[in-house]
């Protein structure tokens, strides 16, 4: 086992150089299997790997569904989402961050990526809370933290990665997402409150919209019920695999863009190119992380560390805090994706051995990916918004996150203590 | 609600070769998404396409293999950028670890390139076809080849455009 935790710690190392992660997994990968079963198996085990993993059928939902999230961003939907969701709450002390909060879980619906929902209600929320003298820690911090609904509530790659990595059935995940994104929502929206209840100077009341302004609103957000409705009811009622529920998202969110007069050439070549883009770095990853678990198999390291875990004799509670606690700290240093292809080769055989759901590991592995891209160093979130807004330094709007991580923290310790809140819509389909 | 303007930045000049992949991969993303609705669609209608997940499959590949030269090209592999330790390291540190990075990086698509050509060889000499569309698939892993090669070649060529510039 030596040798594995050698190999183990010089991935590390390479990924602390910054070194792509892509590379470090691949190359760690490739040299442990070279040294335990010879040239010739590596090279094919490797040729195998590249073919096979991006050769599927199943995996296409990733990039559909990215494709899916692009065309909305361009659809310019976010603008009406926060309008609407600010005529019904705009009038509230913290109005706004409510609204945002609200904004940010309806365009997850349709929007697998955090970072993509951060960086569109950026565009629409922060000016407007700028306007009504929002403080930059409350206005920056909500928009960053609500994004991070982005990956839980599906459609969502991460724990489309998470499925493809552990076997788990995608659509399953993506249902068992529902009921913690929205516990998500609802806490952030708490911690809005609490946070403007401190400090009462830091978001002044909007003014009261007429319900007839309010249902007016709303209609023109139907688009996105719709299309939420049709995807995620498509797999629900198990009419569609997720990989056709991406392609009609696909198809509807293309619609969407045509009717709002948005299509162009130009849009559509850019959207399709940066799609490409994201997947293919996405899943040069994901290669390099099946050469790395399929190096880990081989090495017998995986029934080792079950072992050591065994002999600590401790519960699956007790592993799953320590699970959470690594993740915590690993998401201070790692991009949360490469954390997730990075760790699950060895996290996954000990969560399957000491018998845990794997739907519900990943629910809860996602909200661990949430808390990371808000909390510094490394919080994605807070660098896209950052470099979206160059004038609020980034200290202040990891201030402004530190509210909505005590949030993330008690949606932890309820999905910890009550697991039905991810399982319980799973096991009605 | 008043207008904002666009955040966005425009895209640096990006190598030939990287562009007429990603324009192969632009296609594909496009055909894919017309094959799964397509798939979808004509399945309510009771015309189901057939081999449509083989086409859809095989279409995947295609993608993130013509991807990947433009993702190197720009820089744009993730990398961990822990608390951006190396960015006030003297220049000569920086400077190796750049081209630490730049070497790696084409040492493994070179081996990726390598073990995806090996593949195809023993593809094709088995003569692996998809079932329902009987399309060869040694040439899939051959484009793959071809791809990686260029990445590889990429990876020692690009410039640091994103990410941080140690």
């Amino acid at each position: 086992m030596t040798a594995t935790l050698i190999a183990l710690a010089a991935m590390l190392f390479l990924i602390a150089l910054e070194v792509p992660i892509a590379v470090a997994l691949l190359l760690t990968g490739v040299i442990g299997f070279l040294s335990v079963v010879g040239w010739d198996p590596t090279l094919f085990m490797v040729g195998e790997s590249a073919f096979s993993t991006v050769n599927s059928y199943t995996l296409t939902v990733v990039p559909l569904f990215i494709l899916m999230g692009n065309l909305i961003n361009e659809a310019d939907i976010s603008r009406e989402l926060y309008r609407a969701t600010y005529r019904f709450v705009g009038h509230l002390r913290g109005g706004l961050a409510i609204a945002t909060v609200l904004a940010c879980a309806a365009f997850a619906a349709i929007c697998g990526s955090s970072l993509a929902t951060s960086a569109a209600m950026t565009r629409v929320a922060y000016p407007e809370m700028k306007r009504y003298g929002y403080s930059d820690a409350l206005s920056t911090g909500s928009i960053a933290s609500a994004g991070t609904l982005g990956i839980m509530i599906p459609p969502s790659v991460a724990l489309m990665i998470y499925g493809i990595m552990t076997q788990t059935d995608i659509g399953m995940l993506f249902i068992a997402g529902v009921l913690p994104g929205l516990l998500g929502a609802l806490l952030y929206v708490g911690a809005v409150m609490f946070y403007t209840w401190r400090h009462p100077e830091s978001a002044p009341p909007g003014e009261r919209s007429t319900w007839r302004e309010r249902w007016e609103a709303l209609r023109g957000v139907t688009s996105v019920g719709l299309l939420f409705g049709l995807v995620i009811g498509g797999l629900y009622g198990g009419w569609f695999t997720p990989t056709e529920a991406a392609g009609v998202g696909a198809a509807g969110a293309f619609a969407i863009v045509a009717v709002r007069g948005k299509l162009s050439g130009a849009m559509l070549a850019k959207v399709l190119r940066e799609t490409a883009i994201t997947s293919g770095g996405l899943f040069i990853i994901l290669i390099g992380a099946l050469v790395l678990s399929k190096y880990i198999t081989v090495s017998g390291f995986s029934p080792w560390l079950s072992g050591a875990f065994q002999g600590l004799d401790i519960t699956p509670m007790q592993f799953l805090l320590i699970v959470c606690a690594m993740y915590i700290v690993l998401g201070c240093f790692l991009e949360s994706m490469s954390m997730l292809l990075l760790t699950l080769p060895i996290v996954f055989p000990l969560v399957v051995s000491y018998g845990i759901d794997p739907v519900w590991f990943g629910v809860l592995i996602v909200t661990l990916i949430e808390v990371a891209l808000i909390t510094p160093p490394v919080g994605m979130n807070v660098y896209m918004l950052a470099s979206q807004i160059p004038s609020v330094p980034l200290n202040v709007v990891f201030r402004g996150t530190s509210t909505f991580v005590v949030a993330d923290v008690i949606r932890l310790g309820i999905l910890l203590a009550v697991p039905s809140i991810a399982l319980w819509l799973p096991s009605i389909t | 609600m008043e207008p904002t303007p666009s955040l966005e930045t425009p895209d640096p000049a990006d190598p030939a070769p990287a562009r007429w992949f990603a324009l192969v991969a632009s296609a594909v993303l496009a055909l894919m998404a017309v094959v799964a609705f397509g798939d979808v669609a004509l399945r309510v209608v009771g015309r189901p396409v057939t081999g449509a997940y083989e086409l859809t499959a095989l279409l995947m590949g295609l993608l993130i293999y013509a991807a990947l030269p433009l993702v190197t090209a720009r820089d744009e592999h993730v990398r961990a950028g822990i608390l951006q330790m190396w960015t006030t390291a003297p220049t000569w540190v920086r400077r190796t670890l750049r081209e630490l990075r730049r070497g790696l990086s084409a040492l493994a698509f070179a081996y990726l390139a390598w073990a995806l050509l090996q593949y195809m060889f023993r593809m094709a000499e088995a003569g692996d076809r998809a079932p329902y569309i009987e399309v060869p698939l040694a040439w899939v892993a051959g484009f793959g080849a071809a791809a990686m090669t260029l990445s590889a070649l990429l990876a020692l060529w690009m410039r640091n455009t994103h990410g941080s510039n140690a």
